[in-house]
């Protein structure tokens, strides 16, 4: 019975693990995709290539970080 | 020719002062901000780069140009800063050397500091015979046109229009923009969200004025430069 709990729990325990590291890869991919469209809209309107790479890089660091960019767009 | 003398060495003293000029941004939009975060940072950087100073110091033979250095402790608006000036061209500092023919432009870019080494003499100016009076002196226009990404992307196209003073002999410009017969006085960087760089104030100096060629950052030539790209970068 023991033995079938700790198979039951070690079970959980990787199928947690394995969405955590799912979610976290979602999140990854939320941001990178974020800060690509927002380095393609510069890259459309017509920025050269290093202020594109500038728009990208803000957007993926403010977006990891968990901040909210428009937000910070407003501060003086 | 003891007069002959004086008069050549006060001509002489003329010839070796040394300037400093205080450039203000001015947005020139022809477009209509958009609704996207793009918008945001574009209606920030109208409302933010007019208060900020860019200042060329120059002798007769050397010139830098850069931003006014602002003390901030705030990581956050530091990058923001960073992100405005980038959209006007101006967060790199641009060093010229006319005897030696060379040009560096020291900047940030794709997550390094790199020196962008070209010649001083290569921009291909059209001057005409326009003139305009700007802040007392009488300037001249000169024109040069170029790409900066993809030359099919029509909104990557940039129209310069230079106003140079003839009677103030330094050959430099904000931004690198230089090797026109005399200093510009204001900088149009002609474009969909294009702006301007006027000569607020130009100081003559009195005491020798030392430029140093900046040191720091990877050389690299400026047709490497242009291959990179955030592709490469951002995907490390």
């Amino acid at each position: 019975m023991k033995k079938v709990f700790s198979i039951i729990a070690l079970g959980t325990m990787t199928l947690s693990l394995s969405s955590f590291t799912h979610s976290r890869s979602l999140e990854f991919r939320d941001c990178a995709a974020e800060a690509w469209n927002a380095g393609t809209d510069a890259q459309n309107l017509g920025f050269d290539e290093g202020t594109v790479y500038d728009v990208t890089d803000f957007v993926y660091d403010a977006c990891i970080n968990g901040r909210d960019y428009s937000l910070l767009m407003l501060a003086r | 020719m003891k007069i002959i003398f004086i008069l050549l060495f006060s001509l002489q003293c003329f010839a070796q002062e040394n300037i400093e000029v205080i450039y203000k941004y001015q947005s020139n939009f022809k477009k209509e901000i958009p609704g996207n975060l793009m918008g945001e940072i574009l209606s920030k950087s109208k409302r933010q780069l007019p208060k900020l100073d860019f200042i060329l110091k120059a002798t007769p033979n050397e010139s830098l140009y850069k931003l006014e250095e602002k003390v901030s402790n705030d990581g956050q608006s530091q990058r923001i800063l960073i992100m405005m000036l980038s959209l006007a061209n101006s967060k790199g500092v641009f060093f010229s050397d006319v005897k030696q023919n060379i040009f560096i432009e020291q900047t940030n870019a794709f997550g390094k500091l790199y020196k962008i080494i070209s010649d001083f003499h290569q921009l291909q100016w059209n001057i005409s015979n326009e003139k305009k009076s700007i802040s007392g002196y009488q300037c001249r226009k000169a024109t040069l046109e170029f790409n900066v990404g993809n030359e099919n992307n029509k909104a990557q196209n940039r129209e310069i229009i230079a106003w140079f003073a003839t009677d103030l002999n330094y050959p430099f410009g904000p931004l690198g923009y230089r090797g026109l017969p005399g200093l510009i006085i204001e900088l149009n960087v002609n474009w969909d969200y294009g702006y301007i760089l006027k000569a607020e104030k130009i100081k003559v100096l009195d005491n020798l004025l030392q430029i140093e060629e900046p040191q720091e950052g990877e050389i690299i030539s400026e047709t490497n430069f242009k291959k990179l790209s955030r592709n490469s970068e951002f995907n490390n």
